[in-house]
């Protein structure tokens, strides 16, 4: 026998009508899709992959016909049409180093668009190992990237009602009546609040005691920061029913400090700037369960051949919806571990771990704790910078190591320095060196922020 | 459409005191709207004194009128709403005959007629059909004999397979040639007929290919239908009780042979005598509400209709449980002490006889007439056995008598009675 869920504050634009309510257009739309994804996420595997080949198969028709990247791939392949892509041939398709992209990035850009996908849309984003990159979107991809959300928030069981808190990169603290996108086109919901994502973290914590959210989301490691400053200092936020963190790996135990502490549930969202939304913790067991309704996923061995469960490899992610910049098999540079079906019995499949994110803490010399999270995307603005890395090597001192065909004039360095002493909110001494790469972490990752400076204030 | 059934999908599993807080809401607002807008509601309701709005309850409710199908014959166009609330869409009308053949003219708006058919579309998910097949239907009305999708239930939203429809009236063997030819994996139809059409298959020997599922709509199917559909054509079955002026009111359990109220559209009471609410395994009248039709609102209206309340449903769906649908009033009987009462009439009595089809028309308080279908008339050891197997059932000694019928006629849309009453009264 199922039991009830909670019972959701719909919001309804019809006069007359309060239940079931009729939300406006773009709630209606948002919520046609969790309909399709609470039917979707119990298929059998089998016939989830039939219909994201169906989706590809639409997907690389265009992108061969409209990107001029991808003209000659199909014939790479060895594929004389988009129908013959399955998951076996598909292997054959060039995997997409994020170098190619970075290097020529409207080669990516459609030149023509299918009817009915909105308003085309620029962004630029720091990317998930650390090179900044200029991304286009679409209206249709960006309204999927909102319903997994919105589903993220369903699965977790989130009361609409309460408040929210937000700890995001950047922008000043701010109060809202509602949730904002996507939850407010469909419900009643309660109030939001938001902060710095680079604030300290006794400061984060004294927020968060003050506005008393029953809901958090922010990046892992700075959830895992306020814990541990919440244990040293012994305050306790009332009330805290969830945490979703996203971002980066959730570093051991946070889960366990965060339902002794708080005696809050934590949720783990796995995500990447380039495409959003790749995997949610299951509702019920810690796996993680890839949103197959938008990404196609593979995790790959070195050799290119697919993992088996148990095994970890390469993460490889196709965007089934991103029509105006597709990223088809493109190397996320994560690794991860690929796991056996879920016991829930949904069909998505599973991640058990993923190995290559990581965040670092930066100081500063008063002690001060944060996410050494900085505005990259801004950086290429300024200088032509391929890739870069900020090493923290005392917490006075630090080093920006980048890779560019020349090197930065003393102009660029200064605007690129006042930008980090901006973002981190502190006078630090800032060298530059021009090196010929940066290698990867543990996990085959590229960390944006590496500290190797003595701990001080723990 | 999808919005909607999202909501379907939560709320079927809401506890019974939530769900009828989400219908007090809805019914405050209908109220409202139909106190502004509805001569008859403004006018009756002002003299009946029970405008309590804003403070309309479960209790108060309760003193709320019944609208008889009378009153709304004779109200005319007073239950019309002089407008429609923004969003509301237009005015659309449906005729219904229900099962006494009067003709009722019922409007809604096209937001009513949504709720509907997301009703159509939760029975076709909570059956698990598969959509991309072909469905047909045996049932009255003009239609073209093919439609490239499934009607407006899933138009819009699913690419579902063709329809093929054949006709209500038309002749049995020919009912049964066409499903043959056409093989839909779905067939709707009214229960009677579903029935007539097993037994007609099972005589000839043809049986329809390719068969997934029967699904019945409108009146109470025979008892034995489920049991037969599984026998001779091993399909299962899907009950919708509905009625013209209200679309889908309760659907049978994904999981059971019982009933769910649709109570996300329609406020469903099932009324002792005094007007009481049954208690579980109590047989009473059903007046409904429709929630959603802003054009003519029917506020507790007795559809003519009665059934067994159930308890709750182990499935775990908070929507209240119909055990059965006993009939309408004028299928009661009566005999010469007063006792009323719906003959529950076993399937079981026909087995061993060459009755296709029957039917009981009471004609006076003490005798009762069967007319039944046959190639053949009944030997008298046959009519022996099924007046014993009545005489128990109806607990009283009336008289039998059998009259063997070409076939048993019913009024166009009307439905099929399997007991009726040509008595005056109870009702």
């Amino acid at each position: 026998m199922r039991t009830a869920g909670p019972d959701l504050p719909f919001y309804s634009t019809v006069p007359g009508i309060v239940w079931p309510a009729f939300p406006p257009e773009a709630g209606q739309a948002m919520l046609a899709a969790q309909f399709q994804f609470d039917q979707s996420q119990w298929w059998p595997a089998e016939r989830m992959r039939e219909q994201q080949f169906r989706q590809l198969h639409l997907l690389i028709a265009h992108a061969t016909a409209n990107v001029p990247h991808y003209r000659d791939h199909l014939m790479h392949a060895g594929l004389s049409a988009p129908e013959h892509i399955s998951p076996e041939t598909f292997l054959r398709w060039p995997v997409l180093d994020k170098r190619d992209l970075q290097s020529d990035a409207q080669r990516f850009e459609a030149t023509s668009m299918p009817a009915g996908h909105g308003d085309w849309r620029l962004v630029t984003t720091s990317g998930s190992s650390g090179e900044p990159l200029r991304a286009a979107t679409t209206d249709a991809a960006i309204f999927v990237q909102h319903a997994l959300v919105l589903r993220s928030q369903l699965w977790y069981g989130f009361d609409f009602s309460r408040k929210h808190a937000f700890l995001r990169t950047f922008g000043a603290s701010e109060r809202f009546p509602d949730w904002g996108s996507p939850a407010n086109a469909v419900f009643r919901t309660g109030p939001s609040t938001l902060t710095r994502a680079t604030d300290d973290h006794r400061t984060q914590l004294e927020w968060i005691c003050r506005e008393k959210p029953e809901y958090l989301k922010a990046h892992a490691v700075t959830i895992r920061a306020i814990l541990e400053e919440s244990r040293r200092s012994g305050r306790v936020p009332d009330g805290i029913r969830a945490i979703i963190v996203y971002g980066e790996m959730l570093p051991h135990g946070t889960r366990e400090l965060a339902r002794e502490l708080w005696h809050a549930a934590l949720f783990d969202v796995y995500s990447a700037s380039e495409v959003g939304s790749i995997a949610f913790q299951c509702p019920e067991h810690a796996g993680l369960h890839v949103q197959s309704e938008h990404v196609y996923v593979e995790v790959l061995r070195d050799d290119g051949s697919p993992c088996a469960p148990g095994e970890s490899g390469r993460v490889i992610v196709t965007d089934l919806h991103n029509f105006a910049m597709p990223l088809i098999r493109y190397d996320l540079r994560d690794h991860a571990r690929l796991a056996d079906p879920c016991p829930c019995g949904r069909g998505l499949p599973v991640l058990e771990e993923i190995l290559g994110r990581s965040g670092q803490i930066a100081v500063d010399p008063s002690g001060r704790r944060f996410l050494g999270h900085l505005n990259l995307g801004f950086w290429t603005t300024v200088a032509p910078i391929i890739q870069r890395q900020v090493v923290q090597l005392t917490p006075a001192r630090l080093e920006v190591r980048y890779v560019a065909q020349r090197d930065l004039s003393p102009g660029e360095q200064a605007e690129i320095a006042r930008n980090i002493r901006v973002a981190m909110r502190y006078d630090y001494e800032i060298a530059f060196t021009r090196v010929a790469h940066i290698a990867r972490n543990a996990g085959g990752k590229f960390d944006d922020f590496v500290s190797i400076a003595p701990r001080v204030g723990v | 459409m999808l919005a909607l059934l999202f909501q379907f999908e939560r709320s079927q599993w809401l506890a019974p005191q939530q769900i009828l807080g989400h219908q007090f809401e809805q019914l405050r607002a209908l109220i409202e709207h139909a106190r502004a807008q509805v001569p008859y509601y403004r006018d009756h309701l002002r003299r009946a004194q029970i405008f309590t709005l804003g403070g309309i309850s479960p209790a108060s409710f309760a003193r709320w009128p019944v609208l008889s199908r009378a009153d709304v014959l004779g109200a005319d166009e007073a239950l019309l709403a002089r407008n429609l609330p923004a969003a509301h869409g237009a005015f659309a009308w449906n005729t219904t005959t229900g099962s006494t053949g009067q003709p009722v003219r019922v409007a809604t708006s096209t937001l009513g007629a949504l709720f509907q058919d997301a009703l159509v579309l939760r029975s076709h998910f909570w059956y698990g059909l598969d959509l991309s097949l072909k469905f047909g239907a045996i049932r009255s009305g003009d239609h073209a004999p093919f439609a490239a999708d499934w009607g407006s239930a899933t138009r819009g939203t699913f690419d579902t397979g063709p329809a093929a429809f054949f006709g209500l009236s038309e002749d049995l063997g020919a009912q049964l040639d066409w499903l043959c030819r056409e093989t839909p994996p779905y067939l709707l139809s009214r229960g009677h007929t579903l029935h007539s059409l097993i037994h007609e298959s099972r005589a000839s020997g043809r049986r329809p290919g390719g068969l997934k599922a029967l699904l019945s709509f409108a009146d109470r199917p025979p008892d034995d239908l489920r049991a037969l559909a599984r026998e001779v054509w091993d399909v299962p079955m899907f009950d919708t009780y509905s009625a013209g002026e209200f679309g889908a009111l309760a659907l049978q359990c994904p999981d059971h042979e019982h009933l769910h109220v649709q109570s996300e559209n329609a406020l469903l009471e099932i009324l002792r005598e005094d007007g009481s609410a049954c208690a579980p395994g109590e047989v009473g009248r059903v007046v409904v509400t429709d929630l959603h039709n802003f054009a003519m609102p029917l506020i507790r209206y007795a559809i003519g209709d009665y059934a067994e309340a159930g308890e709750p449903c182990p499935c775990g769906r908070g929507l209240p449980v119909i055990r059965r649908i006993a009939g309408r009033s004028s299928n009661m009987a009566i005999d010469v002490n007063g006792r009323r009462f719906w003959p529950l009439l076993s399937p079981f009595m026909w087995i061993d006889t060459p009755i296709t089809q029957r039917q009981f028309v009471q004609l006076t308080r003490s005798h009762i007439e069967v007319r039944f279908v046959a190639p053949r008339d009944l030997t008298s050891a046959e009519e022996a056995s099924i007046r014993a197997g009545l005489l128990s059932t109806f607990r009283h000694p009336f008289e039998f008598s059998f009259v063997r019928v070409a076939e048993i006629a019913r009024a166009p849309g009307a439905k099929f009675e399997e007991f009726i009453s040509s008595l005056e009264g109870p009702q």
